[in-house]
């Protein structure tokens, strides 16, 4: 039999058969190194399977809560930051575009029959999409005023304004009060 | 592990809990594991300090991941599973081992279970041997005897963790077993160096 087999039952969790196990005693008594090998891995498994579970000191938990509220914060600093970063960008190219076209477009100042002509173009315009909203609004429920239609408009359209500045306002605090702790640590 | 039903079952309550944002959920399993993780990374980084770190880090690791956690499966034993590949990247970073064996003696939490001074430093020696004996594995080899050793756990669920072949975890147990045998040689006596032992031809 090969060298290797028996070098393969030393390390093997099960030994097989009763045969086996005997050639390997065969073995193991006349080759010193296999002996010694055997001995070695005896005294090593047994140091293995006494060695107990080790435990961390003691509030493991509260400094992993702590490093999970510290880890948030930063999470959400890097959010707010890159949000501002993409705000600032669109910002930027629009500026950008604007001035791109103000410079590729010869100047000259509008006639006054050409500006009149523009502001009724536009109130004929704003009076179609008054009145197609006006027909929507009154399929669905029933006759409404013209002048719920314009305050309607006008509360919706103030809302949007509002949210947009709280949005705003929202992430200059965060931003701010991210800087404050990171200057405190 | 431990294998009780009702724990079981409050484990995978919590898991559940933790998994729908309950953070305060997710203490509590960090509370009931918190042994067990650190101590496998304290026994595959042999240093106190990196093994905490290690294993909060683990932790954080495993509640950001949480959608990818399979309720289906033991919450204790993938823990493991995240923790092991936490240290597998550390070891894989480092450049050279760094056991500290002064840390070691200090700092590890050891259970007290016999107080007598002949005791303690019998113990102490031992748990010497051991981390002196895993510092020269391989990561995946380390992690591999100390999920066996120290978990009791099967080796489909090693492989499954740390994503081999049972086949492939079975042939680098073994390889581990003569690997730690031939150094616990080494340093008993000083006869041959690392590698000579299995260079003697042996007879047959």
């Amino acid at each position: 039999m090969s060298h290797s087999q028996y070098d393969d039952w030393l390390f093997s969790d099960d030994l097989g058969s009763a045969q086996e196990s005997g050639e390997l005693r065969q073995h193991l008594a006349v080759c010193a190194q296999c002996r010694a090998l055997q001995a070695a891995w005896s005294q090593v498994r047994r140091d293995l399977e006494e060695s107990p579970l080790v435990a961390p000191r003691l509030g493991f938990r509260a400094r992993w809560e702590a490093r999970l509220a510290l880890e948030s914060r930063r999470r959400e600093r890097r959010q707010s930051t890159a949000l501002l970063a993409i705000l600032g960008v669109f910002l930027a190219g629009a500026i950008l575009a604007c001035a791109w076209l103000f410079a590729s477009t010869p100047l000259r100042l509008p006639d006054v029959g050409e500006l009149l002509s523009r502001a009724v173009r536009g109130m004929a315009n704003l009076s179609a999409l008054f009145y197609v909203v006006r027909q929507i609004l009154s399929s669905l429920v029933g006759p409404i005023a013209p002048a719920a239609i314009v305050g309607g408009g006008g509360v919706l359209t103030a809302a949007a304004a509002g949210l947009i500045g709280a949005w705003l306002l929202l992430l200059y605090q965060i931003n701010g009060s991210q800087a404050q702790k990171g200057a405190q640590r | 592990m431990r294998i009780d039903p009702t724990q079981l079952a409050q484990e995978a309550q919590w898991a559940r809990q933790a998994r729908q944002g309950d953070e305060q959920a997710f203490a509590r399993l960090v509370e009931v594991f918190q042994v067990p993780v650190y101590n496998l990374c304290y026994r595959m980084l042999s240093e106190p300090g990196e093994a905490e770190d290690a294993a909060q880090e683990a932790f954080l690791k495993a509640y950001r991941g949480l959608h990818r956690y399979d309720p289906e499966r033991r919450f204790g034993s993938w823990c493991l599973s995240v923790a092991a590949h936490e240290c597998i990247d550390r070891l894989r970073r480092r450049r050279q081992p760094t056991l500290a064996l002064d840390a070691l003696d200090q700092e590890a939490g050891f259970p007290d279970a016999s107080p007598g001074p002949e005791s303690v430093a019998m113990r102490r020696e031992q748990e010497t041997r051991v981390a002196i004996l895993l510092d020269r594995l391989s990561p995946l080899d380390r992690a591999i005897i100390t999920l066996k050793y120290w978990y009791d756990m099967p080796l489909e669920e090693i492989a499954d963790d740390l994503g081999l072949t049972t086949s492939a975890v079975k042939s680098r147990l073994h390889r581990s077993r003569r690997e730690l045998a031939e150094r616990y040689l080494e340093s008993a006596s000083p006869g041959p160096k690392r590698g000579e032992l299995s260079d003697v031809p042996l007879p047959v």
